[in-house]
């Protein structure tokens, strides 16, 4: 007979150090089978919300994005994994003969639809291609706003130190903004760019 | 002390976490609303706490403001390290805000009651210490002993070196409880060594549980204690380094303060080696002992060269007289 998990909530108190030794909870986890991974899912816990909070705390506008598309794929009812995947493939450009690309390496970016959100580290001169599949929308957001992208690709400018798109699956054509078209999506997912020496584009 | 990633809530009182949240309203319930989204994508329940509407995670969300923004909460009796935008991350808080501390326990206790027993299972072991453990103890003082030192090594130490040690030690605690299934998936591909990290782990629990550190003179348990059992704040680290140990015991240097801890090291080895060699007794910590020693504690700690062949020697006698080498 297979025992019920260990509480991830009972974990997280676990590895937040907020438990006693003398507490009971202990010899639960050391008598569990599944103990070791469900410590290791508590520590993945803390660590991706910790590295969430540097990066939403260094964007604030970033939580907006977030929150929009978490809500709306929490309101959708279709598989997201039945549909294709998306691919962004992020290909090195040289900018005016100042960047080498000397050994760099196209870089595809699989969107994982069972995911709200992707960060992929990227250079200056770096053109990221959607390669959406029909009835696939892209946005971009930056500080300064966002809008649907009329083109297939998106070249990292000097000065861009982070740029956020929401790539959204519908049956229908895209709508005039983004709340529109999240509302008759199917699956959405964000993609996070973040741009590695973003001034100069030096690797 | 606020963690650095985190924005720190100064104000505590409903004015200034009114305040605070006007300002901040984005990120609190983008933290609040991935925290949530977290826990449920690992099998976290909302409904066991009272959250069972169609969106419990914009509810709860809904709820934590709500609740920090009017409610009564003091600031001093939150740890300081969560007096910051950390608490939005913490799920657990929240839950205990919800129902009550009281009622959070006894929710936890439920959905755990399955998973407890206190009698061992009707399989019997086929090592004979096993077997005379079962017939002398029982399994709830044994997991409870067990147990605690576990929650001493993630006080003493950090939670990455209570995970290595969880990983490390699946293929006797299985056994050990009675249930064949823990660690099974892995006994075999893993039977031969383990990582340092996990020897290490192993080691260290066994120097708690079983005291070894009693046997050791005063300046070796100091070190020891300083090096391997004062919780640093920075968690990520295991072992303090030995300029820093030397610094804070008062002691002629970082080499001097290495020879020392490595010297201590091999006692407390040696020493486990002997429980793990005594008389038939049925004990628990004998039984430990047999398990939790392996060459690449060596590794761990830099006991090598011609010093410490012996000892490594010794490591690997007992693991192929337990039949894992």
């Amino acid at each position: 007979m297979s025992r019920p998990k260990l509480p991830p909530e009972m974990m997280d108190d676990l590895v937040e150090g907020s438990v006693p030794a003398d507490d009971p909870t202990w010899a639960v986890v050391v008598s569990h089978p599944d103990a070791s991974d469900a410590w290791v899912r508590a520590t993945t816990r803390r660590e991706t919300a910790d590295a969430h909070a540097r990066l939403v705390h260094r964007f604030p506008w970033l939580s907006r994005v977030f929150l929009l598309t978490r809500r709306a794929r929490r309101k959708m009812t279709a598989v997201p994994l039945a549909l294709p995947t998306t691919r962004l493939d992020v290909a090195p450009r040289p900018v005016l003969g100042l960047l080498s690309t000397a050994g760099r390496r196209p870089l595809a970016i699989a969107v994982d639809w069972s995911r709200s959100e992707a960060i992929v580290e990227v250079q200056v001169g770096d053109v990221v291609r959607f390669d959406a599949p029909n009835g696939a929308s892209v946005w971009y957001h930056s500080e300064d706003g966002g809008a649907s992208l009329l083109e297939t690709a998106w070249r990292v400018e000097a000065g861009e130190v982070l740029v956020a798109f929401t790539v959204v699956a519908a049956d229908s054509s895209a709508a005039s903004n983004l709340n529109a078209q999240l509302a008759r999506a199917r699956a959405c997912t964000n993609v996070v760019l973040i741009v590695r020496n973003p001034e100069n584009g030096a690797s | 002390m606020s963690h650095p990633d985190y924005i720190p809530i100064t104000d505590w009182t409903v004015a200034g976490r009114a305040s605070f949240y006007a300002e901040h309203q984005w990120t609190v319930q983008d933290l609040l609303d991935h925290s949530f989204t977290q826990f449920i994508d690992d099998g976290g329940s909302l409904a066991t706490y009272g959250f069972r509407s169609e969106d419990r995670i914009t509810e709860a969300v809904e709820f934590c403001v709500e609740r920090f923004t009017t409610g009564a909460l003091d600031g001093n009796k939150i740890r300081a390290e969560d007096r910051s935008t950390r608490l939005f991350t913490r799920v657990p808080f929240w839950l205990v805000q919800k129902v009550g501390r009281k009622a959070y326990r006894a929710r936890q206790h439920r959905r755990l009651e399955p998973v407890w027993s206190d009698s061992w299972s009707e399989t019997v072991p086929d090592n004979r210490l096993l077997a005379d453990l079962r017939r002398s103890s029982e399994l709830g003082v044994v997991a409870g002993t067990m147990g605690r030192t576990l929650g001493e090594l993630q006080a003493k130490t950090c939670s990455a070196l209570v995970g290595a040690w969880l990983r490390g030690s699946e293929r006797w605690r299985g056994p050990l409880m009675g249930d064949l299934n823990v660690g099974s998936d892995r006994t075999e591909s893993g039977a031969a060594t383990l990582s340092r990290v996990q020897a290490d782990a192993l080691l260290r629990f066994l120097v708690l549980g079983a005291m070894l550190a009693a046997g050791l003179d005063a300046n070796a348990a100091r070190v020891i204690e300083t090096s391997w059992f004062d919780r640093a704040e920075d968690a990520s680290h295991y072992r303090r380094p030995d300029a820093e140990v030397a610094r804070r015991l008062e002691l002629p240097g970082s080499r001097w303060a290495s020879q020392q801890r490595k010297s201590a090291t091999e006692q407390l080895v040696r020493a486990g080696m002997q429980l793990a060699a005594e008389s038939n007794t049925a004990d628990l910590w004998r039984w430990v002992a047999q398990n939790s020693l392996w060459v690449s504690v060596c590794d761990a700690h830099g006991l090598e060269g011609d010093a410490y062949k012996a000892l490594r020697t010794a490591l690997k006698e007992l693991r192929r007289s337990q039949g894992a080498a």
